[in-house]
């Protein structure tokens, strides 16, 4: 029997009324036959400091584990001043240097912006952050999904524009193909070692 | 110069501090470097309620108040540390500390490449619009494997590394130097040789529409005048208080009658005599004032119309507010119609403004920032008015007129000068007392700053609700607050008024004169069950009064949840109905019918209050000839005021007195501000006419509906929304071969030289090549596409008449 996929999906704001959050719900409950998508608030987790590194808060610990359990991490990021939120990043932060679950893990981004750009300033940031040595995600390539106006085309109960909708699903279709090929290259490397 | 520098980090140990450090010591004789520290702002959240936090606040101010910035920013995951991009979404939240800053990037990592993706990524964020510095472009320093970098005394090893530091730095001082004197030319109204640019000139310049300023500057254009009347707020919400008053203007007939009373009214507070009696004479003409010069052909005389019990409680409680004063009997209110609180003086006064749009300009949402003074004579030659995002200076040759209305909307003043907590607004939003501070930079004497009016039930009240910006008006009487098993709590749970006073204008009675009550934090009204249900009966004149109201089940939880002293809410409680049962309030002196004792049981309710407040009183002082007088007594040369803003009512107050002075000293200001000055010779700045008639783009707000645009048989009217100013109105002529003849514009707001240009060029274009398919003018599209679809818009009109 084929394991069923489980994800992280990370609202990339501390914020307390959210659009990316709602995109998230939205996906959870759209795709709830493909994959277990559980979405990860961050306004808790403090912020990065080097100095508490030793002794971690134990909310950060916990994230870890999931992110290490989960077979691929969403994150839905917000724009602020052309850059993923600080809030974010310290999750970033935290998740490369107490440990680094992150390392091989496939990513999904997807953002939503009042703009017309659609967080596609933070979308740049976010990939090249996840690039970097201490991070080491394997993100999904190109698939950008970028939900500009997004006042006008998410509301709670999810995507009203019907082609946006659309290309998320094609976007998120990618992505499990990507997560599938990513366990079987896994375990085909792990054969290759025991052998 | 003085600089800031921000460690880009919250770790104790840190090679960014260790160089920002080495730069503080080794440039402390070209500049001072304060080192700020960011491990206690905390997480930018941009659902911290109201204010930012107090680390926020003073890292903001020191940013404000320096030359530049230097930011020390290490590398995370290549890119900025969270802790730092935090302190920049703060510093491009609420506040703008940044915008225009010059700022240094420096930064050291570990490894070889030290930095430069996180410093790459920092200029790209320090670039937003909502950020806005002024990055040193070049000058990358990026220090290197940072730990062989330094020597036990943190400074740099290396010679050559040194060197280069001190070119960036040398460097950055030019760039902070060349950007200052940009900054000074651009915004700054003074030339090198003590002289001023100006935008755009003249006669008189008023500031603030509300009755005050719109009664001016009709009076102004009356002489002769072309006037620029400014408001803060946007279209549609100017009028200040104005706007949201009952509309009732103090009138008198007999005028020594009506001296003798505002002398008590004003009681021992001295008012300058020819002040008072300039005051005194308008408002005994108050009628012939309606009808002469606002079209009012039978002014309604509320005495003459209503003066019984009955009618209505609101204007006979005001006709006359002090019955017993010696000549009381002259006091008298005009209104416009039979009718209240309905805006109808503010729209006739509006109108006479309107009236006059070829010599009147307005501007909406362009507050007055500062008024620009001629540094010898201390004359005031015009203000600088913010537009947009610039500040544009306006040149008034005869004189500007303060009208900005009082500070209610000013919680600082409020503090400073009425030395209470707070009071809940009930008028305008946008009065925030911005006419003290200019009039302050000018020189201006200031007074009758503590006084204030008020009105509401149980003397003084509205409701405390923080979701409501604005106070309700509670105008309606409601008996059931102040008749029953209720009584008003301080703080504590005490009482401290009685609460069946009738207000006059929010003053009760002390000790033989009228005076506003103390202002408490958190006052509540306080009943039991019985009370309630009363309350419930009728229906409420606030509608959400029970959404505010708590319960409890016994004294001493109702004290806990209104953080009242329980012993002292229990004792209030038994003192007060110790007095119904007795029918005497010692203490206060509530009429024994209006007190029913509480039952001692529970449950209990209280609803929390705050004192209305119509308007403030205070501001610049001005004399009989509506000149704003200076701290040493003289005028101040071409500055005038009018209104509530510094008013003549200091004391205690009859309703109708704050648009009486509206009316009165409005006109006044309003002409002598028109008169050529003979003085304004001595003042240094530069020869006004040619920037008098320059500047099309600067235009006035002012609407014209199309009913007052005068059309002839062959011409339409066109509009379109697509410029960048709003709307763009056009009038079209067309000849009998419907060939285009000409292209106005009637209205317009859009804004920069190459929209002027446009304006300019392609109305003429169209008419010689007799369409309105012509190229745009580039660098101005938006304009040129608005051009071309209102004037489409107006031809297409002539298509549907040939039709019918
Ligand atoms: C509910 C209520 C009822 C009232 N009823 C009466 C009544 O019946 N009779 C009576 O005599 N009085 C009454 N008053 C008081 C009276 O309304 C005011 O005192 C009077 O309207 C003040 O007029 P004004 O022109 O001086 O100021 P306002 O009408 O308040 O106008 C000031 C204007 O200045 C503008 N402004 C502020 N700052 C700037 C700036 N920096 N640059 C440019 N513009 C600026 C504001 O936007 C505003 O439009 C009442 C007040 C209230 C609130």
């Amino acid at each position: 029997m084929v394991k069923r996929l489980k994800f992280i999906a990370i609202v990339g704001t501390n914020a307390s009324f959210s659009f990316n959050r709602l995109l998230l719900n939205y996906m959870q409950e759209r795709y709830r036959d493909l994959a277990e998508i559980e979405v990860q608030e961050i306004k808790d987790i403090p912020l990065f400091n080097e100095d508490m590194m030793s002794s971690p808060p134990k909310c950060v610990l916990e994230l870890i584990d999931k992110v290490t359990e989960a077979d691929g991490v969403i994150f839905a990021t917000p724009e602020y001043d052309h850059a993923v939120p600080a809030a974010l990043k310290s999750v970033l932060e935290w998740l490369s240097s107490v440990a680094h679950p992150l390392l091989h893990k496939p990513v999904m981004i997807v953002g939503g912006s009042y703009g017309v750009q659609g967080t596609v300033r933070a979308q740049i940031n976010l990939r090249q952050i996840l690039d970097a040595p201490g991070v080491m995600a394997d993100i999904l390539p190109a698939n950008e999904f970028m939900l500009g106006t997004v006042k006008d085309k998410l509301d709670k109960e999810g995507i009203t524009h019907e082609k946006t909708a659309e290309f998320l699903d094609q976007c998120f279709g990618n992505y499990i193909s990507f997560v599938k090929d990513h366990i079987m290259c896994q375990a085909k490397l792990l054969t290759k070692e025991e052998v | 110069m003085h600089f800031v520098a921000i460690v880009g980090t919250n770790a104790k140990l840190s090679y960014n501090r260790i160089l920002l450090r080495f730069i503080k010591d080794h440039f402390s004789d070209k500049a001072t470097v304060d080192i700020c520290e960011i491990k206690d702002i905390p997480m930018f959240n941009e659902n911290v309620p109201k204010n930012d936090p107090e680390a926020v606040q003073k890292i903001a101010a020191k940013i404000e108040s320096s030359d530049g910035v230097i930011i020390g920013c290490p590398e995370h995951n290549h890119s900025v540390p969270s802790p730092l991009k935090s302190v920049i979404e703060w510093l491009s939240y609420r506040v703008h500390p940044l915008n225009d800053k010059p700022v240094m990037i420096v930064g050291a990592s570990y490894h070889p490449q030290g930095s430069s993706r996180a410093q790459l990524h920092l200029r790209q964020i320090l670039d937003t619009p909502g950020v806005n510095a002024k990055v040193l472009p070049g000058n990358e320093f990026l220090l290197g494997n940072v730990k062989e970098a330094f020597d036990d005394n943190g400074v740099i090893k290396d010679q050559q590394t040194i060197k280069f530091l001190e070119d960036c730095f040398n460097e950055f001082l030019n760039f902070v130097e060349i950007h200052q004197n940009a900054s000074a030319t651009k915004k700054g109204t003074q030339h090198e040789n003590g002289g001023v640019r100006w935008d755009k000139a003249y006669d008189v310049l008023v500031l603030g529409f509300g009755a005050a300023g719109a009664t001016a500057a009709r009076f102004a254009a009356d002489k002769g005048a072309k006037v620029l009347l400014v408001d803060a707020a946007p279209e549609g919400h100017e009028g200040g208080n104005t706007r949201y008053a009952g509309q009732v203007v103090l009138t008198g007939y007999d005028y020594d009658k009506m001296l003798a009373y505002f002398k008590q009214l004003f009681g021992p507070i001295e008012i300058d005599e020819k002040v008072l009696s300039t005051y005194v004479d308008g408002i005994v003409h108050m009628r012939e004032y309606f009808q002469n010069y606002l079209g009012v052909e039978h002014p309604v005389s509320y005495n003459k119309t209503h003066r019984d019990p009955d009618y209505q409680a609101f204007a006979n409680g005001l006709s006359p507010e002090y019955p017993e004063f010696e000549g009381a009997d002259t006091v008298d209110l005009t209104t416009v119609h039979d009718g209240y609180f309905d805006a109808a003086l503010w729209k006739n006064l509006r109108k006479q403004v309107t009236d006059r749009s070829n010599q009147v300009d307005v501007w909406f949402a362009s507050p007055a920032k500062h008024l620009v003074q001629d540094p010898i004579t201390k004359a005031v030659l015009g203000a600088q008015i913010q537009r947009g995002d610039s500040l544009v200076n306006i040149r008034a040759r005869n004189g500007v007129v303060l009208a900005t209305g009082g500070f209610e909307n000013n919680q600082q003043y409020i503090q400073n000068f009425i030395g209470v907590p707070k009071l809940k607004v009930i008028g305008t939003l946008y009065n925030k007392g911005d006419g003290i501070q200019m009039a302050q930079e000018a020189g201006a004497a200031l007074w009758h700053m503590k006084s204030y009016e008020g009105y509401g039930f149980n003397t003084s009240f509205t409701f405390e609700n923080s979701e409501e910006e604005r106070g309700k008006f509670i105008l309606d009487p409601w008996p059931e607050l102040s008749q029953g098993s209720i009584f008003v709590a301080a703080d504590d749970g005490s009482r401290y008024l009685r609460e069946d006073e009738q207000g006059r204008h929010g003053h009760a009675y002390e000790h033989g004169s009228w005076h506003n009550p103390t202002v408490y934090e958190h006052p509540h009204l306080v009943f039991d069950e019985a009370q309630c249900n009363k309350i419930k009966s009728r229906k409420l004149p606030y509608p959400k009064f029970f959404e505010i109201t708590v319960k409890a089940e016994n004294l001493d939880e109702l004290a806990t949840k209104i953080h009242a002293d329980p012993l002292v809410l229990e004792k209030t409680l038994k003192d007060f109905n110790e007095a119904a049962r007795t029918g005497t309030d010692a203490a206060f002196g509530r009429s024994a019918e209006s007190m029913k004792p509480l039952t001692t049981t529970g449950p209990f309710y209280a609803t929390p209050l705050a004192t209305a407040m119509l308007n403030t009183q205070g501001g610049a002082q001005r004399n009989e000839r509506a000149e704003v007088v200076s701290a040493t007594g003289t005028s101040i040369p071409h500055l005038y005021s009018a209104g509530e803003f510094g008013g003549i009512n200091a004391n205690q107050y009859n309703g109708g007195g704050n648009l009486a002075e509206c009316l009165i000293f409005g006109k006044i200001a309003g002409e002598n501000a028109a008169l050529p000055k003979a003085d304004i010779a001595k003042a240094t700045f530069e020869d006004d006419e040619k920037t008098a008639t320059a500047d099309f783009a600067i235009a006035s707000d002012l609407q014209p509906s199309s009913t007052e645009i005068k059309l002839e048989k062959n011409q339409y009217l066109g509009r379109s929304n697509a410029g960048i100013g709003g709307e763009l109105l056009v009038r079209v002529t067309i000849d009998e071969q419907q060939k285009l003849r000409d292209v106005e514009i009637l209205k317009q707001s859009e804004s920069g030289d190459v929209s002027a240009e446009a304006l300019k060029r392609i109305p003429q274009e169209m008419v010689t090549r007799n369409t309105y398919e012509v190229d745009a003018v580039s660098g101005a599209s938006a304009t040129s596409r608005a051009l071309k679809a209102a004037v489409k818009d107006a031809l297409s009109q002539i298509k549907t008449e040939n039709q019918k």
